[in-house]
């Protein structure tokens, strides 16, 4: 495949693949209950995962190591143990919420009850992993994915207020339920910087083994993909905002979400609302349960790579069967997926500084990235955001789980 | 100069035939009064990382390898006379099946066997 269709592709299934369960409800719920107000947290959510993709690409284009094996050779085991020991339990919550997720869209186009779906969407799930190339993974998923885009198309077709709109970039304390609007800010960082697509690009970097030279395609694909998919959050925010929040209407589950698709397309917006939920959510799983197996293997220096056939990468399939296995039999117990997904949020931002921290160490090691080093104004703006997203979740979440 | 934290310590460790083994989860030194310290191996396997983070840790996982009843289960020593440094990773002059570091990766392949479209 030739470099411009390869980078063309990344960005086109960064878009397809930006949103899930996380970042649907998140900014629905932001939407529908402080209207445009929080679209400076997407923008800005979006600008941190972009930077810290290209770094872990940058990396991996470079050292050829992925962020967990990068992690553990400049950190050693006892140190690594934090980062991946959270990464992986975020996995495991939040792969119970994106299956839940799925299977809630298909309750939505057939009334079956959720928990019913779950197994056959986690068997789904299980075989486009035993089946497919990192391709069929990535770009398959990805491009169907931009279903999602169906949110960018309802919220201009509701023709908001460009003003107001505008007015949401700039950040405002609004003049009531100021905990609930600083725990939904932090929520949507968490939904978009989830340690799970950190490892999944870098890994992504060496399965499609791009190298230094192919720096600028992992730059472009970074701030190109993230960039745009991060439209298609603002869509669903800008979409609740119209047409929910004038409602008064709480998006307490997906179904209660999945009005806001009414106005624009009519009888089809529920079954269009249900199929992005749907496959933004399996997609998702897909990848976090292939993530949670790069982590391991990784880290302990087996063979992987989902181009590999599975039975000379085993222990890597094992790893991700039994992945989506605990997620099924936690997922068929009846989970509120949208609780756990808030949890899988709150998880991320408090756990945020120790997958990002030692990350801007090696991306200002040589050894790792040679003459590609960051500059000081990346390092220090990531740092601060990492920190002060961290103690503000620490303030927030259990103000607002006391009930504000 | 080799620096063992750095150029050996968590390096990947392939065998003979470029086949992943592990990491270099540890490794063992001699010190002889007036020479300077001696790499003797490098060690691979659970207990030996486990040991990494506590000593009482590695003894547990120790003793459940040897209940669940892996080949190898102690931690393997690879004598690094046999061991090649190389810029990303170690290359060992050993067959990975004869180290018993693959014993869990050859069990789980023999059920993966079983699975239709097993590949």
């Amino acid at each position: 495949m030739g470099k411009i269709t390869s980078l063309i592709l990344g960005v086109v299934t960064s878009i397809g693949g930006f949103v899930e369960a996380g970042s649907i409800s998140t900014s629905a719920q932001a939407g529908a209950e402080f209207g445009f107000s929080l679209l400076w947290a997407i923008a800005l959510a979006a600008l941190i995962v972009a930077m810290l993709s290209e770094m872990t690409g940058r990396v991996a284009c470079v050292s050829r190591r992925s962020m967990a094996a990068a992690v553990r050779e400049r950190f050693g085991v006892p140190f690594q143990l934090v980062p991946l020991a959270g990464e992986l339990s975020i996995d495991a919550v939040l792969l119970t919420a994106e299956l839940g997720g799925a299977a809630i869209a298909l309750k939505m186009l057939t009334g079956i009850a959720f928990p019913w779906w779950v197994v056959p969407v986690g068997a789904a799930a299980w075989l486009v992993l035993w089946l497919g190339g990192f391709g069929v993974i990535e770009d398959g998923i990805g491009l169907l994915g931009l279903v999602t885009l169906s949110f960018v198309v309802a919220a201009y077709w509701l023709h908001p207020s460009a003003t107001e709109v505008v007015r949401g970039f700039l950040p405002q304390l609004p003049a009531d339920n100021r905990v609930r609007y600083a725990f939904l800010a932090v929520g949507i960082v968490g939904a978009t910087v989830s340690p799970y697509l950190l490892n999944f690009y870098s890994s992504g970097i060496i399965e499609e083994k791009l190298g230094e030279p192919e720096l600028w395609i992992n730059r472009t694909t970074a701030y190109g993909g993230m960039g745009l998919g991060s439209v298609v959050s603002m869509g669903v925010l800008i979409t609740a905002a119209v047409v929910l929040k004038p409602a008064g209407v709480q998006v307490d589950s997906y179904e209660s979400a999945a009005v806001m698709f009414e106005p624009v397309f009519g009888a089809w917006g529920t079954a269009l609302f249900a199929a992005s939920l749907g496959v933004g959510c399996f997609g998702a799983a897909v990848e976090i349960a292939l993530n949670a197996a790069y982590a391991v293997a990784q880290s302990l220096g087996w063979s992987w790579g989902a181009d590999k056939p599975r039975r000379q990468a085993a222990r890597f399939t094992a790893v991700f069967s039994l992945m989506l296995l605990l997620a099924v039999i936690v997922g068929v117990l009846g989970f509120d997926p949208l609780q756990l997904t808030q949890i899988a949020l709150a998880l991320t931002v408090v756990l945020m500084p120790a997958v990002v921290l030692p990350f801007l160490v090696l991306v200002n090691n040589p050894a790792f990235v040679r003459r590609h080093t960051s500059g000081p104004i990346g390092n220090v703006a990531l740092a601060a955001l990492t920190i002060a997203g961290a103690l503000m979740a620490i303030v927030v979440i259990p103000l607002e789980l006391m009930g504000g | 100069m080799l620096k063992v934290v750095g150029d050996v310590l968590d390096k990947p460790v392939f065998d003979r035939s470029g086949r992943p083994i592990g990491r270099a989860d540890g490794i063992t030194m001699s010190i002889v009064d007036g020479q300077p310290p001696r790499l003797e191996s490098v060690v691979l396997g659970p207990a030996a990382l486990a040991e990494r983070v506590s000593r009482r840790l590695g003894s547990w996982v120790a003793t459940w390898e040897r209940r669940l009843g892996f080949a190898g289960a102690d931690p393997v020593a690879l004598p690094f006379t046999r061991i090649e440094v190389k810029p990303l990773h170690l290359e060992a002059d050993v067959a990975a099946a004869d180290t018993g570091l693959v014993a869990l990766e050859q069990k789980i392949q023999r059920w993966l066997a079983r699975i239709p479209g097993s590949r």
